[in-house]
C-alpha cells in the first residue's frame, strides 16, 4: 500500500534517480524544518507567555503595594511619577492606570486623555488578567486590587508585540536555517545522487551498447559496494553473451553452409504451410529470393495438374510433382515432406529434388538403347535378308513355273499359297533391307503440308469411309528428305487406319512452333495399352495378327525421324484412340 | 488524478492538525476588542460637594487608617444620611491646613496638632475618644526586643525615628525628655528621621532600621493586641506621663448644625448595637465631648521645648 503510494509519488516526480533523490531529501528537510519551527515556536510562545504573564503580575502587585499610600493621601503627583517610572523602566508595558475603589481613574500613562472604552471593558471583567485586542497588537491587562479593592485597582497592559517579535525572529531564523539546510540538502543530494547513480548510468550506457550490438562491452566500476557486484555481473554477462552469440553465429554459418551445400531445395514451412526459410538451392531452382516467398504459401510453388486451382490447404504428397518457377516454367520434382517434432506448432521440412535432368537422362538412355538395338538388328537383318533373298527368289520362280504347268486344282491352290507366302517373305526381307539400309536422308527444302497431302492422295482408296480431317497451319520450309517423310506419314496413317475397326476418324494437325514444327495424327481406334507404349517403336513389335504386319513400320519411322533430329511421341488410351506427335526441327 | 487527490488530502490533513495544535498552544483566551486611541475621560478629581469630608491624620499609616476607620465612617454616613469621605494626608501639618482652609469638615488629629491648630486658627474640639475609661494616652520609647538599650539615656549616638513634626507622642514627648536631660535631638542622636506614622515607626524598630523610636501608646497597644507581628519584636524602655488623647476637631467656621449633628452622632455611637460593634473592634469605649484643658500638659511641654531651642 505504502509502496504503491511511494511509487505513484515517484512517478509524479518523474525524471532520473538523482532528481527523485533530491526531491525526497528536500521534502524530508522541509518537513523536519517545519516540525522544528512549529515546536520551537510553541515552546518559545509558551515560555515567553508565562514570562510575560509573571512579569505583568509581579509589576502589578508591586505597583499595588507601592501606590497605596499615594492613593490614600491623594498624592497624584507621586502616583503619576511612580507609574511613569515603571512604564519607562519596564519593557513591554503598554499602559498603566489606577482607579479608586469606585472605578474612577486616579492616574494613567496615556498621553492626551484616557480611553474610556478601556475603562468600560475592564470594569465588566473580574478576572485578574485578560487579553485585549487593541487593533494594534494584543495587550494583556493585569488587574490587582489595592488593599483588597478598598483603596482601588491597578491595571497594567503588557504588550505582546515584543514577545511576538521574538517569536517571529526565532521563526525567521529557523526558517532561514531550514532554507539553508534545504539548499545544502539539494547540493548534497545532487552530489550524492550523482555519485550513487554513476554505476547505474554506466550500466544504462552498457546495456545501450549491448542493445546496439556492441557485445562484450565492459563497464568500469570503482566502488566496492553492491553496484560493484552488479557491474561485475554485467561485465560477465556481456562477455558470456559475446561468446555465446559468436558460437551461435559460427554454428549458424556452419548449418547454413551445410544446408546451402545441398543441391536440392530445402524449404522450412510452418503448420499453416507458410514458407519460413529455404536454402540457396531452392532460390536457384525456383528463381524467387527468400524475401519474396517468406510468409507466402507453399502452394505458390506447385503447378496445378490440368489447370486446376491449387487448393489453399494443399497437402504436398511425397513423390513426384510438377512445380512452377518464378518465370512460369514448370519442372518435375521429387518432394519429400518431413514434419518437425518440436512442440505443438508443428512445421515441416520439405525437400524438393529437381528431377528434370534425371528424366532427360532416362529418355536419352532409352533412345540410345533403341538405336543400338536397331543398329545391331539392322546388321543382323541385312545379313539374314541377303542370304534369304536368293532362296526366296528361287522358291518364287519355281512356284510360278509349277503353277503354269500344273492343272490340278488342289495343287494349284497350294502352289498359290506357297507363292503368296514367298512373296510375303520377300516383302519382309525387303523391309528388313530398307530398315537396315537406314541411308542418310537426302535433304531438300520441304513443305510438310504438301508431303502430307501427297500421302493422303495415295492412301485415299484405302480409307474405306474413315473420315480424315486435316488442319494445316502454314509451315516454314524445313530441310528434310521428302521421300522418307512421306514414308513416315504413310506408315503412321496406315497404322491408324489399321487400328480403326469401325466409324473411324483421323485428325491430322500441323503446327509451327518456335523451334520445331509439330505433326499430330489422332485416331479413334482401339488404342495401345500403357504397357506397350514404350515398345511400339521396337522392331518386330506388333499387336497385329500373324501375317498382317511386319512389326517394322514404326521402327522405320522412328529411325527416319531420329535421323532428322526430330522426335516422335505417342499418347494412347485403350478403346479411345491414339495420338502420334512428330516434331521436326526447323 | 487520484495521486494528486491523495497528496492534497494528506497535506490538508497535516495542515489542519498543525493549525489545531498551534492554535491550541497560542491563544486559548478570549480576546476583547478595545480601541485605545479614543481618549476622552481624564483622571477626575475625586470630590463630591454633598458629602462630608473627614480627614484623618496619619497617626497610623494611611492603609491602616483606611482599615481602621472605614466602618466608622460608613456608620456616620448611614446615621447622617450623607456620604462621608475619608481624606488622608502624609503629614499632620497638611491635615491642619485642610481644616484651616475648610477643605474638610472634621478631622482626627494628634494632640499637638490640635494645640497648634487652636493657637493658629481656632481649631475646635468636637469629641475625644475614651479608651479603657481614660481620655489619655502615653508616649512609648521602644527599641528592638534584643537591644541592650534600656533607657533613653543609653540612646545617645544612636539612630532614632520620630513620627511627625506635629506629633505629640512621636516627637514632642521624646524631645521634651531630651530637653530635661539637657540634650537636643540633633546632638544626642546620630541620625533622626520622620516616618509620618506610628505603625511605620514600630515596623522600623522591629526591622532594626533604627535603634529606637517614640510611638503612640494607643497604636502600640492596639497593634500588640490585634496584630503583634511587629510589636512583639520591640521592647518598651520608657513610658511618658499621660497626655490628652488625640481628639476629633472641626474648623471654627463649620456650619453649627453640621457640627452638632456630627457631635451627636459620635457621642451616641456606643449606644446602638452597630456603633458598639464598630467601637469594640477598634478598642474605643465611647466618645465624649472632651475639654481643652486635657491638653494643657502638651502646651507645657511645647513651651519648655521651644524655650530650650531658643
Amino acid at each position: 500500500m505504502l509502496k504503491d503510494r511511494i511509487n505513484k509519488i515517484n512517478n509524479l516526480i518523474g525524471g532520473g534517480l538523482t532528481k527523485k533523490f533530491i526531491v525526497w531529501i528536500v521534502v524530508i528537510i522541509m518537513l523536519l524544518g517545519a516540525l522544528t519551527a512549529i515546536f520551537v515556536q510553541m515552546s518559545i510562545t509558551k515560555t515567553l507567555s508565562e514570562e510575560l504573564n509573571e512579569r505583568g503580575q509581579v509589576i502589578s502587585r508591586n505597583l499595588a503595594a507601592g501606590s497605596v499610600e499615594f492613593i490614600l493621601i491623594e498624592d497624584t503627583v507621586n502616583l503619576h511619577r511612580l507609574i511613569e517610572n515603571i512604564k519607562k523602566t519596564e519593557n513591554d508595558v503598554r499602559y498603566i492606570y489606577i482607579t479608586d475603589e469606585k472605578g474612577k481613574v486616579l492616574a494613567h500613562t496615556f498621553d492626551g486623555g484616557f480611553p474610556g472604552e478601556l475603562l468600560t471593558i475592564n470594569s465588566d471583567i473580574d478576572s485578574s488578567s485578560h487579553l485585549l485586542d487593541t487593533g494594534d497588537g494584543y495587550v494583556i491587562d493585569y488587574k490587582t486590587a489595592i488593599l483588597g479593592g478598598r483603596a482601588g485597582f491597578v491595571h497594567i497592559g503588557m504588550d505582546e508585540a515584543s514577545m511576538q517579535e521574538k517569536i517571529n525572529r526565532t521563526s525567521r531564523v529557523i526558517l532561514t536555517l531550514t532554507l539553508i539546510a534545504g539548499m545544502l540538502g539539494v547540493l548534497m543530494a545532487y552530489i550524492a545522487g550523482d555519485y550513487l547513480t554513476r554505476p547505474i548510468r554506466a550500466l544504462v550506457k552498457g546495456t545501450g551498447e549491448i542493445g546496439r550490438g556492441n557485445l562484450g562491452y565492459q563497464i568500469e566500476s570503482g566502488s566496492t559496494d553492491e553496484t560493484h557486484i552488479l557491474s561485475t555481473a554485467f561485465n560477465q554477462m556481456s562477455y558470456n553473451l559475446k561468446n555465446s552469440i559468436s558460437e551461435l553465429r559460427t554454428s549458424e554459418e556452419r548449418y547454413k553452409k551445410l544446408v546451402d551445400g545441398i543441391s536440392d531445395a530445402v524449404i522450412l514451412i510452418d503448420s499453416q504451410k507458410k514458407i519460413l526459410s529455404w536454402n540457396r538451392a531452392a532460390q536457384r531452382i525456383f528463381g524467387y529470393s527468400l524475401e519474396e516467398v517468406a510468409g507466402g504459401k507453399i502452394n505458390k510453388l506447385c503447378f496445378p495438374p490440368r489447370g486446376e486451382i491449387v487448393p489453399d490447404d494443399l497437402e504436398m504428397p511425397d513423390g513426384e510433382n510438377i512445380f512452377i518457377k518464378k518465370d512460369g516454367s514448370t519442372f518435375p520434382g521429387f518432394a519429400r515432406n518431413k514434419p518437425l517434432q518440436d512442440g505443438a506448432n508443428t512445421g515441416s521440412v520439405l525437400v524438393i529434388k529437381d528431377i528434370t535432368d534425371q528424366k532427360e537422362m532416362a529418355k536419352l538412355e532409352k533412345q540410345l538403347l533403341q538405336s543400338e538395338k536397331l543398329a545391331t538388328l539392322g546388321k543382323l537383318a541385312a545379313g539374314v535378308a541377303h542370304e534369304i533373298n536368293n532362296p526366296l527368289t528361287s522358291i518364287s520362280l519355281h512356284t510360278q513355273i509349277m503353277l503354269k504347268k500344273t492343272r490340278d486344282e488342289n495343287t494349284n491352290s497350294r502352289l498359290n499359297i506357297i507363292n503368296k507366302e514367298a512373296n510375303r517373305a520377300a516383302r519382309i526381307v525387303k523391309g528388313l533391307l530398307e530398315f537396315a539400309r537406314q541411308s542418310e536422308p537426302k535433304l531438300n527444302s520441304v513443305d510438310i503440308n504438301t508431303e502430307i497431302e501427297k500421302v493422303l492422295k495415295i492412301l485415299d482408296p484405302q480409307l474405306n469411309g474413315i473420315r480424315v480431317t486435316a488442319t494445316f497451319e502454314p509451315l516454314p520450309l524445313i530441310m528434310a528428305d521428302s521421300e522418307q517423310i512421306q514414308q513416315v506419314i504413310m506408315n503412321m496413317l496406315t497404322n491408324s487406319i489399321q487400328s480403326i475397326t469401325a466409324d473411324g476418324e483421323i485428325i491430322i494437325r500441323t503446327a509451327a512452333k518456335k523451334e520445331n514444327i509439330e505433326i499430330s495424327i489422332t485416331d479413334n481406334g482401339c488404342g495401345i495399352p500403357q504397357d506397350n507404349t514404350s515398345k511400339i517403336f521396337d522392331p518386330f513389335f506388333t499387336t497385329k495378327r500373324q501375317g498382317e504386319g511386319t512389326g517394322l513400320g514404326l521402327s522405320i519411322c522412328y529411325g527416319i525421324i531420329k535421323q532428322h533430329n526430330g522426335s516422335i511421341d505417342v499418347k494412347s488410351e485403350v478403346g479411345k484412340g491414339t495420338t502420334f506427335t512428330i516434331k521436326l526441327p526447323i | 488524478m487520484s495521486i494528486v487527490n491523495f497528496r492534497k488530502n494528506t497535506i490538508l490533513l497535516i495542515t489542519f492538525l498543525l493549525v489545531l495544535t498551534l492554535s491550541g498552544c497560542l491563544k486559548t483566551e478570549e480576546t476583547i476588542r478595545v480601541n485605545l486611541s479614543n481618549r476622552s475621560t481624564d483622571a477626575v478629581n475625586n470630590t463630591d460637594s454633598k458629602s462630608i469630608r473627614i480627614a484623618v491624620s496619619a497617626i497610623i499609616s494611611p492603609e491602616e487608617t483606611l482599615v481602621y476607620y472605614r466602618d466608622m465612617f460608613d456608620y456616620i454616613s448611614e446615621k447622617m444620611d450623607v456620604p462621608v469621605e475619608l481624606v488622608q494626608r502624609k503629614t499632620y501639618q497638611e491635615v491642619n491646613d485642610l481644616i484651616r482652609r475648610n477643605s474638610v469638615d472634621a478631622a482626627f488629629v494628634c494632640s499637638l496638632a490640635y494645640v497648634e491648630g487652636k493657637d493658629q486658627f481656632g481649631m475646635e474640639l468636637l469629641a475625644v475618644p475614651i479608651i479603657r475609661g481614660e481620655p489619655h494616652y502615653n508616649s512609648y520609647i521602644i527599641v528592638p526586643k534584643d537591644s541592650n538599650i534600656n533607657s533613653l539615656e543609653e540612646m545617645k549616638g544612636k539612630t532614632f525615628a520620630f513620627t511627625d513634626p506635629l506629633s505629640n507622642s512621636g516627637k514632642l514627648s521624646p524631645e521634651y525628655m531630651l530637653v530635661q536631660m539637657g540634650e537636643n535631638p540633633e546632638s544626642f542622636f546620630k541620625l533622626t528621621f520622620f516616618t509620618y506614622s506610628h505603625d511605620k515607626s514600630i515596623q522600623a524598630v522591629a526591622e532594626k532600621m533604627v535603634d529606637g523610636a517614640a510611638v503612640d501608646s494607643l497604636v502600640w497597644d492596639f497593634k500588640n493586641s490585634t496584630d503583634p507581628r511587629f510589636t512583639s519584636r520591640t521592647r518598651i524602655i520608657s513610658k511618658s506621663s499621660p497626655y490628652g488623647i488625640p481628639p476629633i476637631v472641626v474648623s471654627k467656621d463649620i456650619d453649627p448644625a453640621l457640627k452638632e449633628k456630627l457631635q451627636i452622632t459620635l457621642l451616641h455611637m456606643h449606644e446602638d448595637k452597630k456603633g458598639r460593634e464598630i467601637l469594640d473592634k477598634i478598642g474605643i469605649d465611647r466618645f465624649s465631648k472632651g475639654n481643652d484643658s486635657l491638653y494643657d500638659s502638651v502646651r507645657e511641654m511645647k513651651k519648655v521645648v521651644n524655650n530650650a531651642k531658643r
